[in-house]
Parts: structure tokens; sequence; C-alpha cells
């Protein structure tokens, strides 16, 4: 049921887009051609989409065809609507394989901002785990991977740091998420080189507000945001209410570009990475990467309401 | 390791429930038509439980054994493995399973439907397995295709295994449950961080089987099908039970559970002896005999005692014959509760001469409806020359 809906929605949107009328329907939904949210890595400078693509779950699909179609179509509508982040893991099942079928099925493999991990207990099996991955992609080399989980960081670090010196992928990153850690994670992040942190983040998540997204600021590294839903759970909660009156004024129409939203207007949140295998949610998602921002009374007073619920 | 605790069940869950179900659908269609295999074999292992023939033990445990060799690779290693890091390690537990079951095969025990708590628990839970499970799916609204079925699905195959562990006479093999009802687990797990509404299922499967199994501990087994169970009702009333003392509340209700062997479980017990006397099915009589049965040929003399002794002189009795022995009624059963004296007329051939010997036979059965002790009367006297 939800899938005809989604389609159905979906061809009502390419109709009207396609029609130039989407601007002047009367909506708090910004208009998905207004221009998209991008924040700089502050290693480089270069401009990140601010929503991206986690596959957590979502395109672990095996082998099924049909299910390999709708990955490709979630990517293919993902890269439409101006995203190019997209973060897995060797972790997450046979989610590689989906997204590099999806990227290489519409010759993306150049335009994707390829994110991945490296996760594996011994130490010298990472370059053979990272070129395994590379191959699942599909893609010629990776533009970020990430310790997964801090497993076995320092082996990782330097195999990491060596690819980057030979210039086999372009940033180094660490992750954590569900607010695990902290203490080691910011210690790396202290003593060791990085390029990018990934972490858990949302408005009943807010613990990173206190030290770690102030040092990333300090430290000049970029954030990625993963969970900014909680896996969907936080979204569940909050959709029982109604949102607020004023979510109109910082241009969410939703729940979904309200949480995010919130997480990607901290100053120091490079992208957010929700994942989904719908359509639908999809285009939900990448309407928060457009139109107003919260400003900082905003964010308190979004996460005030959200605490609340 | 505290940190591991801290997760919730769903954060562990690397797909989603849609795949998951879809999975199903694309392993019934990859195997087919391995699902008409399955339903035979399910239907041969009813048969074989309703029938006893010789080979009931071993032919069970054998298809119990191919069944959990044939999902751990069709299923675990070839499909589930794709979206699920943990299958390969299902794959390993289904096929020790699959090694342990073939193992038990060479001893096999007894199989028969107790008509007692632990034998109507064990048919309800062979219906759940060949029955509920494989339709649960499509009545609660999921395609026909990606209906679960025993042999071929994970859950019905360790459903359908624990019940017919249940109906093996004698002591609980809990060897052969472990993993089953380790699987239990691992698959209420599983549906439960995908929130599905059947998670309680298989924990619920593996208690029942674990209480059972228990219970038999106390409980004797009771006499299979066909076996008239006579209930002498005296269960305590509470003053008697406060007389009785320390005697525990499921005592005073099993153990007021009289049971006798019917006269006519008796009379067919014994025409199936004198059948497969005529086949020569050793197996088959070797199976009618109490592991620790006690045969005594001709009466006076040294008996044998236990399987293993049974089955030598049987089996030198009928290669002295020809390898068969043909019997016949001679005269009524006369029955006296669980004993009962038989007399028959075989045609047997030492030393290649057809003679026929009267004999009677007084045996005893003890509440499985097994042979406890056979004692066997007859003497020079009895063998006359056939005419």
């Amino acid at each position: 049921m939800g899938s005809t809906d989604g389609l159905r929605r979906r061809s009502v949107l390419g109709m009207l887009g396609a029609a130039g009328v989407l601007a002047a329907v009367p909506t708090a939904a910004p208009a998905l051609t207004a221009p998209v949210l991008k924040k700089p890595i502050p290693g480089t400078g270069e401009m990140l989409p601010a929503i991206g693509l986690g596959s957590w779950q979502t395109f672990n699909v095996g082998n099924d065809p049909e299910a390999l179609d709708r990955c490709t179509e979630v990517i293919g509508r993902f890269f439409a609507l101006g995203g190019t982040v997209i973060d897995s893991s060797p972790m997450y099942g046979s989610s590689q394989p989906a997204i590099g079928q999806a990227v290489a099925r519409l010759g993306k493999q150049r335009a994707v901002f390829s994110a991945d991990k490296v996760w594996i207990s011994a130490g010298d099996e990472g370059a053979a785990q990272i070129e395994q991955s590379r191959r699942h992609w599909k893609v010629p080399y990776f533009h970020l991977v990430q310790v997964h989980n801090l497993l076995s960081w320092e082996d990782h670090l330097r195999t990491l740091q060596r690819m980057k010196h030979e210039r086999k992928l372009r940033y180094v990153g660490i992750t954590t998420s569900h607010g695990r850690r902290h203490d080691e994670f910011e210690r790396v992040m202290r003593d060791h080189a990085l390029d990018f942190i990934q972490i858990s983040y949302s408005p009943v998540d807010r613990e990173v507000e206190q030290r770690i997204l102030p040092l990333a600021r300090e430290k000049g590294i970029a954030v990625i945001v993963n969970r900014p839903f909680r896996q969907g759970a936080l979204i569940e909660r909050v959709k029982r209410h109604r949102l607020p009156p004023w979510a109109s004024e910082i241009g969410c129409a939703n729940w979904a570009q309200f949480l995010l939203k919130f997480v990607v207007s901290h100053p120091a949140v490079t992208v957010a990475i929700p994942a989904t295998s719908r359509i639908d949610h999809l285009e939900e998602n990448m309407g928060a990467m457009r139109g107003v921002q919260p400003d900082e009374a905003a964010r308190r007073r979004m996460a005030a309401h959200v605490e609340a619920l | 390791m505290a940190h591991w605790l801290s997760y919730g069940l769903s954060d562990f869950l690397m797909f989603s429930p849609a795949t998951y179900r879809r999975m199903f659908e694309l392993h019934n269609a990859a195997v087919w038509p391995a699902q008409i295999a399955a339903a035979a074999a399910a239907i041969l292992m009813v048969w074989l439980l309703w029938k006893r023939p010789g080979w009931q033990g071993r032919g069970i445990l054998l298809i119990l054994a191919a069944a959990w060799a044939f999902v751990g690779w069709a299923f675990h290693l070839e499909r589930y493995a794709a979206i699920n890091t943990a299958a390969p390690w299902f794959a390993v537990m289904f096929f020790a399973q699959a090694g342990l079951l073939a193992w038990a095969a060479f001893r096999p025990p007894v199989f028969a439907v107790a008509d007692n708590a632990a034998g109507r628990a064990a048919a309800m839970l062979l219906a759940v397995a060949l029955l509920l499970q494989p339709l649960a799916g499509p009545l609660g609204g999921r395609p026909w295709t990606g209906a679960e079925i025993f042999a071929v699905a994970p859950d019905p195959t360790a459903t359908a295994t624990m019940a017919m562990l249940l109906f093996g006479a004698g002591r609980t093999r809990w060897a052969l449950l472990v993993l089953p009802l380790l699987w239990c687990a691992a698959s209420g797990l599983t549906l439960a961080a995908m929130s599905a509404p059947q998670a309680m299922l298989m924990p619920a499967v593996g208690l029942i089987v674990v209480m059972v199994g228990l219970l038999r501990l106390r409980l004797p087994v009771g006499p299979p099908a066909g076996w008239r169970v006579r209930l002498t009702c005296r269960i305590p009333a509470r003053e008697s039970a406060e007389e009785e003392g320390n005697m525990s509340r499921l005592e005073q209700i099993f153990g007021a559970l009289r049971k006798q062997p019917g006269d006519e479980y008796i009379r067919k017990a014994f025409e199936r002896y004198r059948a497969l006397m005529g086949a020569g099915d050793l197996d088959g009589i070797v199976a009618l005999f109490a592991p620790d049965a006690r045969w005594e040929e001709p009466v006076g003399t040294a008996p044998a005692v236990g399987h293993d002794a049974i089955r030598a002189r049987y089996k030198a009795a009928l290669e002295g014959s020809g390898g068969r022995i043909p019997m016949r009624a001679d005269g009524a059963t006369r029955i006296a509760g669980h004993r009962a004296l038989a007399c028959s007329i075989a045609e047997v051939a030492p030393d290649g001469k057809p003679m026929i010997v009267e004999t009677a036979n007084v045996l005893t059965f003890d509440e499985a409806g097994l042979i406890t002790e056979m004692l066997i009367y007859v003497g020079m006297g009895s063998f006359k020359p056939k005419e």
C-alpha cells in the first residue's frame, strides 16, 4: 500500500515539476528546485550537500533482483535531488554490492562521494577489506574511509593515513553511534589527524553538543551524523503529534525535515545520513537541505519541543 | 561487554522485515520442487510414527537429519548468508544437528504416540510444524509463495524435530534437543527485533518442549495410540492432599491416572509379533521389546536380556529356518491387565526339515506398550512333523 502511495506521489511531483508550477504551489515544503544547502569539509573547503544517504538495513537485500531495482530507483532519485554522499560499511551485509550495482547502472561512479568503513579486528587485514569493499562499490577509489566503531583503530588509522598519502583515498575518519565510547573517541580526535568523524545526533541525543562537536570545530574536522531519526523510532514517536505551526517558518513541511534541519543546522555538522528504502521518505529527507535553515534560537526551540513530546 | 548490553535488540537487525519476508519467497522459488520431496518426507515420517515398521526409528531420524542438512545448506548458506553475517554460523549449527540425528539413527528409539500429557503436547507441536507454521504467513497476508515449510525453512524443521523427539520412548534425548532449542531462541530474537507478530511462537515451542521433557523425567511414558486408558479418577480432595503431606500437586494429578494396557492393544501387539516373524523382520521384532527386556526360551534356561541379546537369539532362530518363521494363532489370547498368554503354531525348519512347533508365550508389557518380558513355553514334545 505504502509503495503505491509513494509511486502516485512521485509521479504527481514529477508532473508538477515538469510543468514548472511546483514553486508556485502554496506550501511550506521547500521547493525541490531551491538551492541545496552545502557545507564545507574544513580540511579542504570541498562543499558537500548536507543530506546524504545511509545504508544500514535498507540496502541489505541480498541478490533479490526486484529489491535491487528499488535500491537503484532510490539512489537515482537521491542523485536527482542533489545528493552525493552515500555511506556504508562491510558490516552492513549486502549493502555495498547493492549500492555498487546501483551507482554503476546510474553511471554515477564519479559523482558519488563514497564514504565507507573498515571493520575488522585484525589490524593487518584492513587494507584487504577496504579493497574488497571498493570492488563491491565498483568505484575507482573511496573518498572517505572511516574506522567503524573504533574497532582496532590504531592499526586501521595507520593503514588509512598511508592510503591517503598514496592517494588511494581522500579523507580519513572514525565513527561511533548510539553515543558510545565518547571519551576514547575524543582522545582519538585530539591525538590524530582526522578529516571526518561520524556520530549519532538528534534533538533527543544531544550529548555531542557538549564536547565532541565543539572539538570537531576547533580541530577542523568534518562531521557526519548517523541515526538522526534513531533508526525510525524517533520519527515514529513524533509523528503521533502535529507539527508545530511555527515549523513552516523554518521551512519544515514534515517531521523528517524538522528533525534533519535541526541536525544539519548545527554549525559543526557537515552532513546527515538518514537511511531509507522508500522514495517518498527520501524526498522528504532531501527537502531538509533546501529553504530556510533554523538559527540558534530556533534550534533551541526545536529541541525543547521534541523533548517535550 | 557492558557496552554491548546497552544496545537495543533492533540495533542488531541487519535487514528490514520486508527483506526478511521476501527471502522466503526467493528461497522457495530457488529450491522448487524440493517442497514436494519435503512434503513427502513429512508424510512418510507421520506414517512411520503411526505404523511403526521395523525401520521406524532409523527412518525418522534420517529424514530429520536430511532436513537439517538441507536447510543448513540451501537456506542458511545459499540464501540467508547474503543478508545476515551470522547465517554461516546458523549453517554450522544445522549441520551439527544433522550429524547428531544421523548418529542417533544407529541406535534409534521406538517412536510412539503416547496417550498422556507428553504425547498430546508432542502431537500438538507436530501439527504446529506441519500445518500452522506453513499457513501462518499466508493467513497473515504474506504471499503463499513465501510459506515456511518443514525441511525447507528452519522454524518448522526445528519444531517438527523436537515434536518427533518427544515421541521417542524412554528418556528424553536432551543431546538432540539442545540445538533445536537454541534455534528457537535465535529465531525468536530475530523476529522480536523486527517486532514481528509471530516472534513469540518459537520461544513458546521451545518452552513447551523443555516443560514436557522435564515432565517426562517424572512421568511414566504413556501407552501408544490404540491403548485404551482406564482412568481411575481418584484425584485427591484438598483434605487428603494435606494428609499425603509433601506429595506435589503434579504427582497428585498424574499419579491418579492409573493406566492399564488395553486388551485390544495386546491382541494387536501379538498379531504384529506373528506377522514380523513371518516376514523375518528382525528390526521390527526387536523394536517390540523394551531396551532392557528379558526373554526366556525355553522357560527354565538362561534368559537373553536387552535388545542386543534378544536380537542375536531371533537372528539365529530365523537363520535356522530360512529367514522366516510363519506363525498362526492357536486359540484366543488370554489377557490379565498388562500380562498375557498367547499360544501359536509356528513353522520352522531345523536342519532343513519342515516341522511345526506349538508354543505358549507369556508376555509382560510396560506402560510404553513395549514387551518387558517374554517367557516361551516349549519342549521336545512341542515339535511335530509338518503334514
